[in-house]
C-alpha cells in the first residue's frame, strides 16, 4: 500500500462540496450541503436515517449527479471528472452485493481487475488487502459460507484493491458485533496512519467519537455541524448540568435541593445526583450549602460533559423528510 | 381464515397488485381480439361453425396458457425465498409446510386463476351461437383449472427442490412435458428409432394422463363416444396435483437449510479450478465481465448438450432408416429449423439470466464503483456469449448449411431450387439477427426484470414468438383481403403462394429483429448505469431533475 499520498498537495481538500443539493421530484434529500473535509480525515458522517448521508456519500462516489451545486474529489469534479475520481475513492454502500458462490480471492481478483490492475501486481495487492483486513486464512473460503462480519471485511478489502486516496463507508460497522466492529475500527485507523482520507456514516456515535478526529451533523438534508469532535460540545450549552458524588442518602439529598429555587431537577442517578440548575446565573454553591446545612458530606461535584451522543440527541429531531 | 394465515396473507398482498388487474385486462383483450379474428375470416360461415372455431380455438389458446403458468409464475416462488434466506424465517414460526406451500399456491395462482376467469365470458359466446352445449363448456372449464392447477403445483414441487430461478424453470417446463406429453413422445420416439408402427389405441391408452387428452375428451365429439376417458384424465391429473403438493410439502423442510459441501463434489471444483485456473487469468486481466460470466463449471459445455442428444437420436436413427434418412425432405427442414430454435431459446434464457439477480443483491452496482464502463461491461457479456455459444451456432449454420444444400440438389424444378436456396439464405440472416437481437433485447430484459423468469419470458416471447404470431395474423389478415377484394376468387398476381408466404416471413422477421435488437441496445446503453444503481422496484427514483451543470457530463445519471 502507498503510504505516501498524504504528501500531497495540502491546499487540496479531499472533499469540498459547494452548494451541494439533490432533489427526488419534490423532495429535497440534500440542501445547500457545504463541507470540506482534509486529506488525512477521519470524518464521521452522522445524521438520522433519510437526513441525507447516503445521498452525499453517493454523489462523491458519482453514484448521484446532484441537482445542483458542485462536489469536488481532490479538486476533480465529482461530474464531469467522475471517471478519475472513481479511481481515487472506495466506495462501500450500506449492503454486501458480493457474487456468493465466488471464493474470496476470486472476488477481490476479479475487482482488481475491473481496476485494470496488471496481472501479476494483482496477486500481491490481494495478498496485501486480505491481511490488511485480517482475512488471509479465508482466502480459499466461498464468501456465501463466511459470517456477516467477514463479508463487510470483505467489503472492506474490495474497496482497498485499488489503493484509494479516499474510502467512503456507509455503516461499515452496522450488524457486526461488537468484537468485529472494535477490529473494524482499529483497521480504519490503521489505515488513516496509512494517509488515507475516510469518510465513514455511522449510527454509533460513541465509536465515532473516539475513532474519528472530525464530524458532521446533518439533518433533513441540512448540516448543522461540522468541525472537530470537541467542538460539537459547543453546540449545546450543559454548563447547568452539574453532577454530584455524596456520601448518606442520596435519595433524601435529592429531596432537599430540589426544594431549593435555584435548583430545578435533583434526581439520583446510578449512585450519584444529576443536579439541574434552574437557570445559568445560579450560583452552585447553593448545592455545597444545602447539603452541609442537611449534615450530607459532598464529595465531589463537576459539570456534566456532553458526549456526541447527548448532542446529536439535542440538536436533532429525528426527523426524516 | 385464520386456519391458514399465510394464505389469508399472501392473498391479500396479491389482490392489491396492479398487475392483477392488467393481467384479466390483457387477457380478456386477448380473448376478445382473437374472436373478432376469426369472426373477421369466416364472415361467410354459419354463426355455428364460427361458434365452434371461436370455442376451440380459444380453448386450445387458454390450454395453452393454463398449462405454462408454473413456469413462470410458481416456478421460483420458493427457490427465490431459499436464494434470500428467508424461507427458513417462516420455519422459525409455527408454520407448517403446507401453510407455505398452499399460501405461495394462493398468492401465486390469483392472477393467474384471474387471467384465465376472465377469458370465460368470451369462451361462452360460442353458447350464445349455439355451437356448444353447456355441458361441454364446462367441461372445457373444467380441463383449463385442471391443467392451471397441475401447472402451478408443478413448478411449486420444483421451486421446492430447486435453488437457481433458471434451473427450476426448467425443470418444471420438463415436467410439464413429461405430465402433458410424456407417453406420446416416449412412444413415439420408439416408434421413429425401432421403425415399427404404434396402434392408435395403445397411444391413447398411454396418453390417458396428459391433460391435452382432457382437453381433447372434452370437446363434444369426443365426450359422445368417450365419456370415460376423459374423467379417468381428470382424475389422474387430480392425482397428480396432489402428489405434487404433498412433495413440496415433503420437501422444503428438508432442504431450507444450508447443506455442507459435498467433499466429493468440492475436490470437482477444486480441481477444475485448478486446471483451468491459467486460462481463466487470462480471461480475467482481458476481459473481467466475460470472466464473471463464465466462472460457473460446465458455463462451456452447457450448450451443447440438446446438440449432443440431437446428434445421438439422429445416429441411431441413421441406423434404422438409412443413412442421413435419405429422401425424409420434412425431417431435414425440421431438423435444420429445430436446432436453430432450440440454440436461441438457450441463448435467449442464457441473456435473462444474466443480470437480473446481480442488480437485485447490488452486485450489479458495486461493479461501476469501479472504472469499468457500460461499454466494457456489453463487450464483457458479448465475449462470454461468444465463447460459450460460438460453437453451436457455427453447427447450426453446418447443420442448415447441409440439409438445405441436400434439399435444394433433390428438387428438379429450377424455380424451386431457386426459392428454396432464398430459404436458406433468410433462415441463416434470420439467425445471425435473431443472435444479435437476442444479445441486446434479452440484456436490457434482465436489466429491468424483476424477476430472472420475468426477463426469460419477455425475451422468448418478443423475440422468438411474437414475430410469428405476426407473421401468421398477416397471411390470414392479407388472404382474407384478397378473398374480400376478389370476391372468393384466387387473384392471378404471377407469383407462387410459397413465394408470397416467403417474402411475407422475411419482411415481419427481419425488421422485428432488428428493431427489437436496437431497441435493446439504445435502452442498455442509455440506462445501465441508472439501473444498476436502483433495486427492482425502486426505479421511481430515477425520475429525477437533470443536474445544473456545465459542460459534458460522464456521471451515471445524467
Amino acid at each position: 500500500m502507498d503510504t505516501t499520498q498524504s504528501a500531497q498537495a495540502p491546499s487540496i481538500p479531499a472533499v469540498q462540496t459547494h452548494q451541494l443539493t439533490r432533489r427526488y421530484g419534490e423532495m429535497v434529500a440534500l440542501d445547500q450541503l457545504n463541507l470540506t473535509i482534509q486529506k488525512g480525515d477521519l470524518f464521521g458522517f452522522i445524521g438520522s436515517n433519510g437526513a441525507g448521508k447516503t445521498t452525499t456519500l453517493r454523489i462523491l462516489s458519482t453514484f448521484l449527479a446532484p441537482s445542483s451545486g458542485t462536489a469536488n474529489v481532490m479538486g476533480h469534479h465529482v461530474v464531469q471528472e467522475a471517471d478519475a475520481v472513481r479511481h481515487l475513492i472506495g466506495y462501500m454502500p450500506d449492503f454486501f452485493g458480493v457474487y456468493k458462490d465466488m471464493e474470496v480471492t476470486d472476488y477481490l481478483d476479479f475487482f482488481g481487475a475491473c481496476y485494470r490492475i496488471p496481472s501479476k501486481e494483482r496477486e500481491n495487492t490481494v495478498r496485501d488487502v486480505l491481511e490488511l483486513v485480517g482475512l488471509s486464512e479465508k482466502k480459499g473460503s466461498l464468501i456465501g459460507a463466511l459470517s456477516r462480519g467477514m463479508q463487510q471485511r470483505i467489503g472492506l478489502a474490495r474497496v482497498l484493491i485499488h489503493d484509494p486516496q479516499l474510502l467512503l463507508l456507509d455503516e461499515p460497522a452496522s450488524g457486526l458485533d461488537p468484537r468485529a466492529r472494535i477490529e473494524m475500527m482499529a483497521i480504519l485507523q490503521e489505515l488513516q496512519k496509512m494517509g488515507k482520507t475516510i469518510i465513514i456514516s455511522s449510527h454509533i456515535l460513541s465509536e465515532l467519537e473516539s475513532l474519528c478526529n472530525q464530524v458532521a451533523i446533518i439533518e433533513r438534508g441540512q448540516l448543522i455541524y461540522s468541525g472537530p469532535v470537541q467542538g460539537v460540545q459547543g453546540l449545546e450549552k450543559n454548563q447547568n448540568v452539574l453532577w454530584a458524588t455524596i456520601e448518606g442518602d442520596i435519595e433524601k439529598a435529592a429531596g432537599f435541593l430540589k426544594s431549593r429555587t435555584e435548583i430545578g431537577e435533583a434526581e439520583a442517578v446510578e449512585g450519584k445526583l444529576r443536579i439541574t440548575m434552574a437557570s445559568e446565573k445560579a450560583s452552585v454553591g447553593v448545592i455545597a450549602q444545602t447539603l452541609v446545612a442537611h449534615d450530607i458530606h459532598l464529595i465531589g461535584l463537576k459539570n456534566h460533559e456532553m458526549g456526541l451522543e447527548d448532542v446529536f440527541m439535542q440538536v436533532t429531531r429525528g426527523d426524516t423528510q | 381464515m385464520s386456519l391458514l394465515p399465510i394464505v389469508e396473507r399472501e392473498m391479500r398482498v396479491a389482490s392489491r397488485q396492479v398487475s392483477l388487474y392488467w393481467s384479466r385486462t390483457v387477457l380478456a383483450g386477448l380473448a376478445i381480439f382473437i374472436t373478432a379474428t376469426i369472426v373477421f375470416f369466416m364472415w361467410r360461415f354459419p354463426p355455428a361453425t364460427m361458434g365452434v372455431s371461436v370455442f376451440y380455438t380459444l380453448s386450445c389458446i387458454a390450454f395453452f396458457y393454463a398449462a405454462t403458468a408454473g413456469i413462470w409464475i410458481t416456478s421460483d416462488c420458493i427457490s427465490e425465498e431459499k436464494r434470500d434466506g428467508t424461507l427458513g424465517l417462516l420455519f422459525l414460526t409455527d408454520l407448517r409446510s403446507f401453510d407455505i406451500v398452499l399460501g405461495k399456491l394462493a398468492a401465486t395462482s390469483l392472477k393467474a386463476f384471474a387471467g384465465l376467469i376472465a377469458i370465460f365470458p368470451v369462451l361462452g359466446i360460442p353458447l350464445l351461437l349455439g355451437s356448444v352445449a353447456v355441458e361441454e363448456f364446462w367441461r372445457v372449464v373444467l380441463v383449463l383449472f385442471n391443467a392451471l392447477l397441475l401447472s402451478l403445483a408443478a413448478g411449486i414441487f420444483m421451486s421446492s427442490i430447486s435453488l437457481r430461478a433458471g434451473r427450476a424453470a426448467g425443470a418444471t417446463l420438463g415436467m410439464m412435458i413429461l405430465l402433458l406429453g410424456g407417453a406420446p413422445i416416449l412412444w413415439g420416439l420408439v416408434s421413429f428409432l425401432t421403425g415399427h408402427n404404434i396402434s392408435g389405441e395403445t397411444l391413447e391408452m398411454a396418453s390417458i394422463h396428459s391433460a391435452v387428452m382432457g382437453l381433447i375428451m372434452a370437446f363434444e365429439v369426443n365426450y359422445m363416444t368417450q365419456s370415460q376417458s376423459f374423467w379417468h384424465s381428470l382424475w389422474i391429473n387430480q392425482a397428480f396435483i396432489l402428489l405434487l403438493l404433498i412433495g413440496a410439502c415433503v420437501r422444503i423442510p428438508r432442504n431450507w437449510q444450508g447443506k455442507a459441501l459435498n467433499p466429493l463434489k468440492a475436490k470437482v471444483s477444486a480441481s477444475y479450478r485448478e486446471k483451468h485456473s491459467l486460462r481463466r487469468k487470462e480471461l480475467l486481466t482481458s476481459s473481467p465481465i466475460a470472466w464473471l460470466r463464465l466462472r460457473q463449471k460446465g458455463s462451456l459445455f452447457r450448450p451443447w448438450i440438446p446438440f449432443f442428444i440431437g446428434s445421438l437420436a439422429w445416429i441411431w436413427g441413421s441406423m434404422v432408416h438409412g443413412r442421413w434418412f435419405y429422401g425424409e425432405d420434412g425431417l431435414w427442414v425440421m431438423t435444420t429449423y429445430l436446432s436453430a430454435t432450440i440454440l436461441k431459446c438457450m441463448m435467449g434464457v442464457e441473456m435473462a439470466h444474466r443480470i437480473c439477480e446481480d442488480r437485485r443483491t447490488g452486485a450489479l452496482e458495486l461493479l461501476f464503483t469501479t472504472s469499468i464502463s457500460v461499454k466494457e461491461v456489453t463487450q464483457g457479456h458479448w465475449e462470454a456469449l461468444m465463447r460459450q455459444y460460438r460453437g453451436p451456432i457455427a453447427l447450426v449454420v453446418v447443420i442448415s448449411l447441409f440439409f438445405g444444400v441436400l434439399t435444394v440438389k433433390r428438387e428438379n424444378d429450377p424455380e424451386g431450387q431457386f426459392w428454396l436456396s432464398c430459404m436458406l439464405a433468410g433462415h441463416l440472416l434470420l439467425l445471425f439477427l435473431d443472435v444479435l437481437a437476442l444479445f441486446w433485447f434479452g440484456l436490457w430484459s434482465s436489466l429491468k426484470a424483476r424477476r430472472v423468469n420475468h426477463a426469460t419470458r419477455s425475451t422468448l416471447f418478443y423475440i422468438l414468438a411474437l414475430p410469428w404470431i405476426l407473421y401468421w395474423f398477416l397471411q390470414l389478415f392479407s388472404f382474407q383481403m384478397f378473398s374480400l377484394l376478389f370476391f372468393g376468387s384466387s387473384p392471378r398476381l404471377g407469383i407462387d403462394p410459397g413465394t408470397i408466404m416467403l417474402i411475407a416471413w422475411l419482411l415481419v422477421h427481419c425488421p422485428w429483429a432488428v428493431g427489437l435488437g436496437f431497441y435493446g441496445k439504445k435502452q442498455v446503453l442509455e440506462k445501465l448505469k441508472h439501473y444498476a444503481t436502483t433495486r427492482p422496484g425502486d426505479e421511481a427514483t430515477l425520475v429525477i431533475a437533470p443536474p445544473k451543470h456545465q459542460g459534458k457530463s460522464t456521471s451515471p445519471t445524467t
